[in-house]
Formats: C-alpha cells, sequence, structure tokens
C-alpha cells in the first residue's frame, strides 16, 4: 500500500483492461486530448495488427498503455483482475504492468437510465469496493425513456457509492454525464471531464512515483460534492425520504480517499459504520407516516400479504414510491414454471426434503387484459422493519414449515431489517443482471455492510434447488453477492438459507 | 505481464478488421456492435463532411455486428460476426442473419432524405460473414457459403468472406468471394 504523499517505484507502462476495445481506445484518446491540451504529445499505434497502444509524451516524463480488449481471450489474466471481474466486469481496469497493481476500475454506459439500467451494474460497484479498488461509474444523467420523455437517472448507484465510500473510504464515485437540454450526450456535464483528469493524473502520479490519487483531493471532493447534491436534487421523486447527507464531510473523505487509495476492505465482516442512517418507523414524521399507505397486491402470495400487513401495522415503512409490473407471456410462463417445478421435485428428492414443497400453477398468476400474466405478488420490493425479530415472525406466520426454526442469531434479533422480493419466475434469472445489481444497491444502501441490518431476500417463484448447492463455492456473481450482502435467503414455499451459515432451512 | 492472445474471439477478429478498414481510406464504419459502449447508432458523413446520425436501434433491436460503405466503390457490406465458422454455418443463424441484413438493408434503401445517407441509400447492399479461423477446410467454406445464397434467394450471386488469422503474431484478415473463390482486397475492392 502507498499512501499520499509516499514515494514508490516508478511505472511508466500500463495494461488497460477492457470489456471492448472500442471502450479500451475510446478512454486511451480521451486521455490523448487531455494530453495535448497541456501541451503534450501522444502517438497511436496497433501491436501485432490489433493491439492499441498508445505512448504519451508529457512534461518531460513518457509512458505508455495498452488496451487489451475483451478479458477472456487472455492469458495470463492477471490474479488482482481475475479477482474483480469474479463480482462482475468493468468495463476499463486501469493496472500497472510491472507488478499488475489494479490502479482503478470504470464503468461506464450509454444505456438510457432508466427503470433498472442503472442498478443493472451496481454489483460491479460494490465488488471495485469489496477487492479494495477505486471505481468510478460514468453514467448519463439525463436519458431518453422509450415514451419519448426526458429522464433523471437512478439514485441508487449515487447513494451506494455514497454509502461505500465512507465505510471503506475507496473511491466509488459516480459521475454524471450530459445536461436536460443535451439528453445522453457525453460531451454534455462535467463527467467526462472530470473522469479522465483524474485517469491522467493517477497515470502522472505512478510515472512520477506518487501515490496513485496524490493531489486529486480537491477533484474527488468536487465529484463527492456532485454525488450529494444530485442525491438531494432527484430523491423526492422516486423515493418518500431520504436519510440526511448533511453530515458528510466532504473535505475529510476526499482527504481519506486520496490518502489511503488502495486499502481494500478486509471483508464486510469488519466493523464499518453506516453513514446512510435511515429512521425507525417511531422517527419517521407524521408527513412521512401518512405516505406509507397499504397497496394490494397483485397475485396473491402469504408472505407478501403479511409483509404489507405489517407495514399497515407500523413495523415497517416502504421506501420507494413507484411499482413496476412487466407481465410476461403465457407460453414463456408456462415453460418457467415447469423448469421450476421440475428442479424442484428432482432437488426434494435428492436431498430427502419432502416437507419443503413448492409447487407453481399458473392459474395463480392473474391474467391481463392482454392476455398476458401478472407475475408480481406485493406493489413494493423493499419493506425496512425496526427488527428482524419481527420479519422471523412473520416468515414463521407466512411460512408453518419454519416454524421451530432459528432464522437469525438471538443477538440479532433487535437489529433493523430490510425485506428485498424478486418476483422473478425464469429460473436462474436471480442470479443475472438485473437482480444482483438491484440487491447490491439496496444491501449497501440500507445499511449491510455495518452488518447492523439484517437483509432478507425473497424469491416467491424460484425454487431453492438454483441456489442449495452452490453457495458454498459461488461460481456466479450473484451467488457471490447473495453470499455476501444477505443474512436469509428465503425461496418458493418458504425454503431458506442462512448464508452466513449455509444452513437449509 | 504481458499476456497473450488465447482466444480470437468474435469481439477481437471484428475489432481487427476494423482497424484494418480505419487504416485506409476507402471505406467507413457506420456501425459496430462491441458489447458495450456509446455505439448504438448508424452514422453517416454529409456532404460537408459532417458525421450524423442515419438510425438509432431500439433496444431490443437486432443488430448486425458492422456496418461499413465505400463512397468510392459505391457500396455497402453488412456483415455477420462469430468467434468461429460453425457459429455463421448454423441453419437458424444463417436464417437470422439473412433475416437481419433484408430488414436492414431495406431500411437503409429507404433513407434517401436523410442529409447523412442520402446517395448511400442507391448503392449496392451485400452481406459479408466474418469469423476466426480454427481448423475449417474449403468444404466448410463452400457449405457455409452455400446455405446463405440458398437464403438469400437470388439477391446476392456471391457472398464476401474474411477470415482472421493469427499469422506471425500478425491478426491479419483473408478477404475473399466465397462462391467464386476470388481474393479481393478492401483497398482493390472487386464486387
Amino acid at each position: 500500500m502507498v499512501s499520499g504523499g509516499e514515494t514508490a517505484i516508478p511505472c511508466k507502462a500500463f495494461s488497460l483492461w477492457a470489456d471492448s476495445f472500442h471502450e479500451g481506445e475510446w478512454a486511451c484518446r480521451a486521455v490523448a486530448d487531455m494530453v495535448s491540451a497541456r501541451g503534450g504529445t501522444f502517438k497511436a499505434a496497433y501491436k501485432q495488427g490489433f493491439i492499441p497502444e498508445f505512448t504519451y509524451v508529457l512534461d518531460g516524463d513518457e509512458f505508455r498503455v495498452t488496451v487489451y480488449g475483451n478479458y477472456a481471450s487472455w492469458d495470463p489474466q492477471p490474479e488482482p483482475l481475475s479477482s474483480l471481474l469474479a463480482w462482475g466486469k468493468p468495463d476499463l481496469v486501469l493496472m500497472r504492468e510491472d507488478n499488475d497493481e489494479i490502479l482503478f476500475a470504470v464503468e461506464e454506459t450509454a444505456a438510457t437510465p432508466t427503470g433498472n439500467q442503472a442498478l443493472q451494474r451496481c454489483e460491479r460497484q460494490f465488488g471495485a469496493a469489496r477487492e479494495g479498488f477505486p471505481f468510478w461509474y460514468l453514467i448519463s444523467e439525463f436519458g431518453i425513456h422509450p415514451d419519448g420523455g426526458v429522464r433523471r437517472d437512478s439514485i441508487w448507484p449515487t447513494l451506494m457509492g455514497l454509502e461505500l465510500m465512507s465505510a471503506t473510504q475507496v473511491p466509488s464515485i459516480v459521475l454524471h454525464y450530459s445536461d436536460a437540454s443535451n439528453p445522453e450526450d457525453y460531451s454534455s456535464g462535467k463527467g467526462m471531464n472530470s473522469l479522465f483528469l483524474v485517469f491522467l493524473r493517477v497515470l502522472v502520479n505512478v510515472v512520477e512515483a506518487k501515490a496513485p490519487l496524490s493531489g486529486l483531493d480537491q477533484e474527488i471532493k468536487s465529484q463527492i460534492s456532485r454525488m450529494v447534491e444530485f442525491v438531494e436534487s432527484t430523491w423526492s421523486s422516486s423515493l418518500y425520504l431520504v436519510p440526511d447527507l448533511t453530515g458528510l464531510d466532504t473535505k475529510w473523505l476526499s482527504h481519506q480517499l486520496c490518502s489511503t487509495s488502495q486499502t481494500a476492505i478486509a471483508g464486510t465482516n469488519n466493523a464499518h459504520s453506516n453513514f446512510l442512517v435511515w429512521p425507525t418507523v417511531g422517527q419517521l414524521t407524521k408527513g412521512e407516516t401518512q405516505l406509507q399507505q397499504a397497496r394490494p397486491l397483485i397475485k396473491h402470495d402469504p408472505f407478501a400479504q403479511i409483509l404489507e400487513r405489517d407495514l399497515l401495522s407500523g413495523l415497517s415503512y416502504g421506501v420507494i414510491k413507484g411499482v413496476g409490473s412487466k407481465p410476461q407471456k403465457r407460453a414463456s410462463l408456462q415453460s418457467w414454471i415447469i423448469s421450476q417445478n421440475t428442479k424442484h421435485s428432482v432437488w426434494q428428492e435428492s436431498a430427502n426434503r419432502p416437507e419443503a414443497i413448492f409447487e407453481l400453477e399458473i392459474d395463480d398468476f392473474p391474467v391481463t387484459a392482454a392476455g398476458n400474466h401478472h407475475v408480481i405478488t406485493a406493489q413494493r420490493i423493499l419493506y425496512l422493519y425496526d427488527s428482524a425479530e419481527d420479519v422471523q415472525a412473520s416468515l414463521k406466520e407466512a411460512f408453518p414449515y419454519l416454524e421451530s426454526s432459528q432464522l437469525f442469531l438471538e443477538e440479532d434479533l433487535t437489529k433493523p431489517a430490510l425485506v428485498y422480493i424478486s418476483n422473478s419466475v425464469k429460473p436462474g434469472r436471480i442470479f443475472g443482471d438485473p437482480y444482483t445489481g438491484q440487491l447490491s444497491a439496496y444491501s449497501v444502501s440500507f445499511g449491510a455492510l455495518s452488518g447492523n441490518r439484517k437483509v432478507i431476500a425473497y424469491f416467491p417463484h424460484q425454487s431453492v434447488s438454483q441456489a442449495a448447492a452452490y453457495l458454498s463455492t459461488p461460481n456466479n456473481k450473484g451467488l457471490r453477492m447473495f453470499a455476501e450482502l444477505t443474512d436469509l435467503l428465503v425461496f418458493g414455499g418458504g425454503v431458506s438459507i442462512k448464508t452466513k451459515t449455509l444452513e437449509l432451512l | 505481464m504481458i499476456p497473450e492472445l488465447k482466444l480470437v474471439s468474435e469481439e477481437i477478429v471484428r475489432w481487427a478488421f476494423e482497424v484494418s478498414v480505419n487504416s485506409g481510406s476507402e471505406w467507413k464504419i457506420a456501425f459496430t456492435n462491441p458489447t458495450a459502449g456509446p455505439w448504438k447508432r448508424v452514422l453517416g458523413i454529409d456532404a460537408k463532411g459532417q458525421v450524423g446520425e442515419v438510425h438509432r436501434f431500439e433496444i431490443d433491436e437486432k443488430r448486425p455486428d458492422l456496418i461499413l460503405y465505400s463512397d468510392l466503390y459505391k457500396s455497402v457490406v453488412v456483415v455477420e460476426a462469430k468467434t468461429e465458422i460453425g457459429g455463421l454455418a448454423d441453419t437458424a443463424q444463417t436464417g437470422k442473419t439473412v433475416a437481419l441484413f433484408n430488414r436492414l438493408s431495406g431500411l437503409l434503401r429507404a433513407k434517401q432524405s436523410n442529409p447523412f445517407w442520402a446517395q448511400r441509400s442507391k448503392y449496392k447492399y451485400e452481406l459479408a460473414l466474418l469469423w476466426g479461423k480454427q481448423s475449417e477446410g474449403p468444404a466448410d467454406i463452400d457449405s457455409m457459403v452455400s446455405g446463405y445464397l440458398r437464403q438469400l434467394d437470388g439477391r446476392q450471386n456471391d457472398l464476401l468472406c474474411i477470415q482472421g488469422d493469427l499469422l506471425d503474431n500478425e491478426l491479419k484478415h483473408r478477404v475473399f468471394w466465397g462462391k467464386s473463390k476470388i481474393e479481393t482486397t478492401l483497398t482493390n475492392y472487386q464486387s
């Protein structure tokens, strides 16, 4: 680890690993523009006829960046890179060529940041912080919705970034490009310029044997301040409430981030304090309490029904205002149901768990006017409980099967809890986009990193069979993330897994 | 650590071909479809040299891997790329690729009034296949080409083939007409 101001071994050759060559070359050309604007020069060439290699000269320093596009095509892959990619593939990863140290990772997206698009990559943001690497997420602030209207980016990557940085003191910064008049335009807004200013400075710092983020305090402070401003100016359109952000000392935090830029967090078992402190039900203002109205279920579900009842009883509250439903075609739904039921019965037999009953029937999924089927149960996906004990009681009420099970440790029963629902029916879908990103963003933003809030993920339409055998050696990003950020996975029929002990209930 | 290329994947073979296209001046890339990034639009150049949008793909709209055009040869080439020939020769893929080519060429031919495409709507439109060389032989290529020409149903007499290969540590492309076996290059294009 090199902290701010200390000297290190200089390095003049860098590898820029990229999901695609286009993104790698795009980044190198953006750095070239920065170099040229500062009176420097650059040369671009293609090794072996296709590997972009940019050589920059700035203030007497010469340094080179070589792009390796398409991660899976190269061997060997540096070990730190493999560890990072296991959490999902960022678009860019800058590394020193001499010792394979990761300097930072970047996710950038041209996708319209509406719906789940922005959350779809949040597991990469979490993964970078988990592995201890600075991460920048470049995303359009203003996007064109399919209805033609202009929407602003989701609040969650930014909220998650603020929580991650405060907890881990590893940069996890969301940068926005575009503006209201120029939606989805990379050249509008401050994000692009700010990202490549950091990119170039990191290169120069390493060339000059300084800590990678040395001297970037002011820029990073501005980036964090813009994140706070973004939350403050957008939260009310999508959320009922947001924690107070005024306590964030951006000057102190940016100094910490720059001086300990390579401090890997030693795992989420470390006791971090939460930056985002969400209120208990009793701490809600009168106005916030009045906003907590019942939402009827679309499809009946025993646990979802109790979740809504608990909210009305004052045991929990909802945060997200909107709700979306994407009805599914009958033929697709039918094939997914058959697959889920088959997987479950095979598992039931092999695991000798006849009491773990789960069977979906298509007639339970309400039909829309267009002849498709609704798959959503409750009309919200998040419930914040004041105590895990209440969630435990409600789960046992919904699923008597769990009656004799201890779902949480005794000392955790008084901790607050988050219940997340994914109603997806398609087999395996919950382990991929957008659910892993969603759950990463919500778990982190509501306090899972500290362990001070228990996270329960409920999958009413998925068989436990898909997770049971794999949790001990997570072989995909979804399972890795579940094992890390949740406490209890509840599958169809109430069959559950305690993720910290891998106990199947 | 300097990594070595272990797999000439679709991304690699397509990117390397793009590099070779961009090294000359006869052809321009109107569209490329890498795994991510801000490259989801078909772009053209107007009479004043300004680059602008010709078509924007919808999120669920099928996209080709590359679209090239040459004002010199008055040609537009729509490219389907795969890591290996097997991915292209598959019957289901043949049907999907030809359907996409037919739809896309129709769409671009109808862009007469788009200032960034205009006269290119009247160019010759051709389908091309791009892949990385593995162990395939001439018979595999013949079989694939015949399958595509059947599906194209007389709309194209021959099929442009682009085979990427790592030779002497350089990724090079052999460009040839699949049926007539005539070798060609982008700088001396014989349609």
